[in-house]
């Protein structure tokens, strides 16, 4: 029947199953994380300290607008998310017990995720602009509107990705339209989001580059786009420190130790893995350069793309991580790349990797506490493992190292097809 | 005959064998026949009640008598130490008081182990003992004995006495009907296993309760570390009527976390048995909340007694350290009276249940809490109404 309908019939049915099924997730379920983030936005509206955080300025001020618009329909007037300390707010089990026993608890987790929604849904209208293909338009929007990984990071867990990937999504349109330096806006707009896109950003330089044009023009280029990425992404910082007189760091522990391995500590990379990434990444700047008939948009979103399928293939941080290896793949059907056996595959090999690597709060019942403070604790597939399905030969570490593997040859599998053209 | 010999024979030496094990001690020299040195730590006697049966009496006669000075060095060496006795019980203030403490066992304990359940305790002047060459007590009629023989006797508070006992009859019954003239010693605390909460609730005396980073006590103190608490002593609560704990403070802060932990006959205090609470004070910084307990009887397995509470104080963490607190009640809620303090009841509390719930408890207690928010279902279900409309709609039309 979805054969016959018309793209805008499509488009219509498609988003409003997905807002049901959003809808349904919203107010029940939650990561400690989430009210951690929320405590923040209310210290600063609590304290009118508007222009004293640049810290993931775009992300901060979304997320503070909804805060806000919550407020005329909940009162938090009672203290829920007040901070006694603001440079210790990361909330402990205690803290967030008396969130979850919060009579309030749907209405804020409801409203806390209604800017998350409205960017998922734009994120969609992206790819529907950006994919002329009718088939594949329609096979993108339904990856990424029903894969499990952003529906998990953003409804069930409950973290902010989707801005950046929308920011990515509109850098990548940009581009298509050929409208680069507000390609290079919306890029910087989604380093303000998430710091881990300044990866992205020597392949932005190099997509922008049009090899038919006069070297001269090229530069003026390439000197106008890092003035405007690196101009906007460091302005609110320096405004923000001339405001107050000194650098805006409103969050941050003066008294916490800094790991001298900054690079290990952001990244969960062992230096083992830091050379050969860092050789990928350059053989990825060459590819990117070599691909002188293609479109920057291609250039673009193809690069990226494998610059995360490097990235992942080598470290595992966090489950919601996992989220920005959606977009640029989904991007890529818009080339003819063949992405869907990639996609079911990688989709499987992440719910079994997370199902054993994690931890008692990460993939488990924890994440429905809003819904019943007794989840937690209930159910740990790790724990199911040990007790049913372990044995001499297969422990839950063997178990772990085998689905990474696969995790891997999916992320090889993923670049492949990526780079193949249809 | 040979088997009926046997038999004689070893009932003799059985009888022999719990006859010497009767009398018992801890901690304890035995520096001559029935007299002896008590340790710094933990001494204790242990003895078999000398017949008549304990159960059917309700007068008991501990036969203690001659508690002297700690020995020095030199008065081991010296003289004998009857004479000695005689000379350093003459030196101890006549004023002076001892603690007792008189374990028994619960008529369900096959355990063999005396339990701190069940206990009585009572203190008496050394003068009167040694006057009277034993310590009297009236038992409290609720007493019931399985093994009514057995009982304990712990000295504190009296390291190093010298005492004297007799170990053939060191407790020892008196009928009821006999005429004595003696001072007896009145019981300031029994422990008879779990006794049920009072109609009226039971207001749990404040004056003997172990503090940790408080200075003063109960009625006026400061906090004076990072892990202040204030642990009662044992308490015989039986959870089957208990609704749960209100507690009453005065606080010199507008609002204050406070982490009360319970005991019971399974645990010690931990973790996961407690319930933390965020309390705002009042008008002149008086803090009440109430802690429902009422779980207890109801979790797999019965927790049939509270056996302890602690009250661990955990202020904000920038808050001034100084000011001063008062602990001015606990009492301990009935069932029956639960309604009266359930406007006590924290807006900020968690609870930490032993019990995991079932199935249908999980679904329950899911659909109660999503329900309760009434407006918020309304406005919810309107919605996904709303949306699922405009799809039907839309279908419709194709």
């Amino acid at each position: 029947m979805l054969n016959r309908l018309n793209n805008k019939d499509y488009l219509i049915l498609i988003l409003g199953c997905a807002v049901v099924l959003r809808l349904l997730l919203m107010p029940f379920f939650s990561h400690v994380d989430l009210y951690s983030e929320y405590r923040r936005v209310f210290y600063v509206l609590e304290n009118e300290l508007f222009f004293e955080n640049s810290y993931r300025f775009v992300t901060f001020w979304l997320e503070l607008i909804g805060a806000a618009f919550s407020t005329l329909f909940i009162d938090v007037s009672d203290g829920l998310f007040h901070l006694e300390d603001h440079t210790k707010s990361t909330a402990n089990l205690t803290d967030y017990g008396f969130f979850l026993n919060d009579p309030n608890i749907f209405r804020h987790l409801f409203f806390f995720k209604l800017p998350y929604l409205i960017f998922d849904i734009a994120t969609a209208v992206v790819i529907w602009k950006f994919i002329d293909n009718p088939v594949y338009k329609r096979l993108a929007i339904l990856i990424w509107l029903f894969n499990p990984v952003t529906i998990f990071a953003t409804y069930i867990f409950g973290r902010f990705e989707v801005f950046g990937l929308f920011f990515l999504a509109l850098t990548a349109l940009q581009l298509k339209n050929h409208r680069l330096l507000l390609a290079c806006l919306c890029f910087a707009l989604s380093l303000h989001c998430r710091e881990i896109n300044l990866l992205f950003f020597p392949y932005l330089l190099i997509a922008l580059i049009d090899f038919k044009d006069h070297w001269l023009r090229t530069a003026c280029v390439l000197l106008l786009s890092t003035l405007i990425v690196l101009g906007v992404y460091f302005l609110p910082d320096w405004v923000l420190s001339k405001l107050n007189s000194g650098p805006p760091l409103l969050f941050v522990d003066p008294t916490a130790q800094h790991d001298s391995e900054i690079v290990n500590k952001l990244f969960s990379l062992g230096y083992y893995w830091f050379y050969p990434i860092i050789i990928c990444f350059a053989g990825l700047a060459y590819y990117c350069w070599e691909q002188k008939a293609v479109s920057h948009a291609e250039r673009f979103v193809v690069t990226c793309a494998c610059v995360l399928f490097v990235f992942f293939a080598f470290n595992s941080h966090s489950v919601h991580y996992s989220s920005w290896l959606v977009i640029f793949p989904i991007l890529s059907m818009a080339y003819g790349r063949k992405v869907l056996f990639p996609f079911v595959a990688f989709s499987f090999v992440w719910v079994c990797l997370w199902l054993l690597k994690t931890d008692a709060g990460v993939f488990t019942l924890f994440l429905a506490a809003p819904l019943n403070p007794d989840f937690i604790g209930l159910g740990h597939f790790p724990t199911l493992f040990a007790q049913y399905i372990a044995s001499e030969h297969l422990t839950l570490n063997r178990a772990i190292e085998v689905v990474r593997s696969l995790f891997f040859v999916t992320m090889a599998f993923f670049a492949f097809r990526v780079l193949k053209r249809g | 005959m040979v088997k009926l010999l046997v038999r004689i024979f070893c009932l003799f030496i059985s009888f022999t064998a719990s006859a010497a094990s009767a009398f018992q001690y801890n901690d304890v020299a035995e520096i001559e026949s029935n007299r002896f040195v008590l340790g710094k730590a933990d001494a204790f006697f242990t003895g078999k009640m000398k017949t008549p049966d304990l159960a059917s009496s309700a007068l008991l006669k501990i036969a203690i008598s001659n508690v002297g000075a700690p020995l020095s060095d030199q008065t081991i060496s010296g003289t004998s130490a009857q004479d000695q006795s005689k000379s350093d019980a003459k030196a101890i203030d006549e004023n002076d008081e001892i603690s007792f403490e008189l374990f028994f066992r619960s008529a369900s304990d096959h355990s063999g182990q005396f339990d701190a359940g069940f206990r009585l305790k009572f203190r008496e002047r050394v003068a009167l003992i040694n006057r009277q060459e034993a310590i009297y007590i009236r038992l409290p009629s609720e007493l019931r004995f399985s093994d009514s023989q057995s009982l304990r006797l712990d000295i504190d508070g009296c390291a190093e006495c010298r005492v004297v006992l007799d170990k053939s009859a060191l407790f020892s019954s008196i009928p009821n009907t006999s005429a004595i003239n003696v001072q007896f010693t009145p019981i300031t605390r029994h422990y008879l296993g779990a006794s049920r909460v009072e109609p009226l609730g039971v207001d749990v005396a404040l004056d003997d309760w172990n503090t940790n980073h408080l200075l003063g006590n109960a009625r006026r103190f400061s906090l004076s570390g990072n892990d202040a608490f204030f642990a009662s002593p044992a308490l015989d609560i039986d959870s089957t009527n208990l609704a749960g704990l209100y507690f009453k403070l005065k606080t010199p802060l507008k609002k204050s976390s406070y982490q009360v932990f319970y005991a019971t006959e399974s645990h010690q205090f931990i973790e996961r048995s407690s319930s933390i609470v965020e309390v705002s004070a009042g008008p002149e910084g008086i803090s009440e909340f109430f802690v429902p307990l009422g779980y207890l009887s109801k979790e797999h397995p019965v927790q049939t007694k509270l056996a302890r509470i602690r009250l661990d104080i955990d202020p904000p963490a920038n808050s001034p350290n100084h000011g001063h607190w008062s602990l001015e009640r606990v009492f301990v809620v009935p069932e029956s009276d639960r309604g009266s303090y359930t406007q006590y009841l924290p807006a900020r509390i968690l609870q930490r249940k032993a019990q995991r719930p079932n199935a249908s408890q999980l679904l329950s207690g899911t659909l109660h809490r999503i329900f309760s928010d009434h407006w918020f279902v309304i406005f919810y279900l309107m919605l996904l109404a709303l949306v699922i409309g405009v799809l039907v709609r839309r279908l419709r039309r194709l």
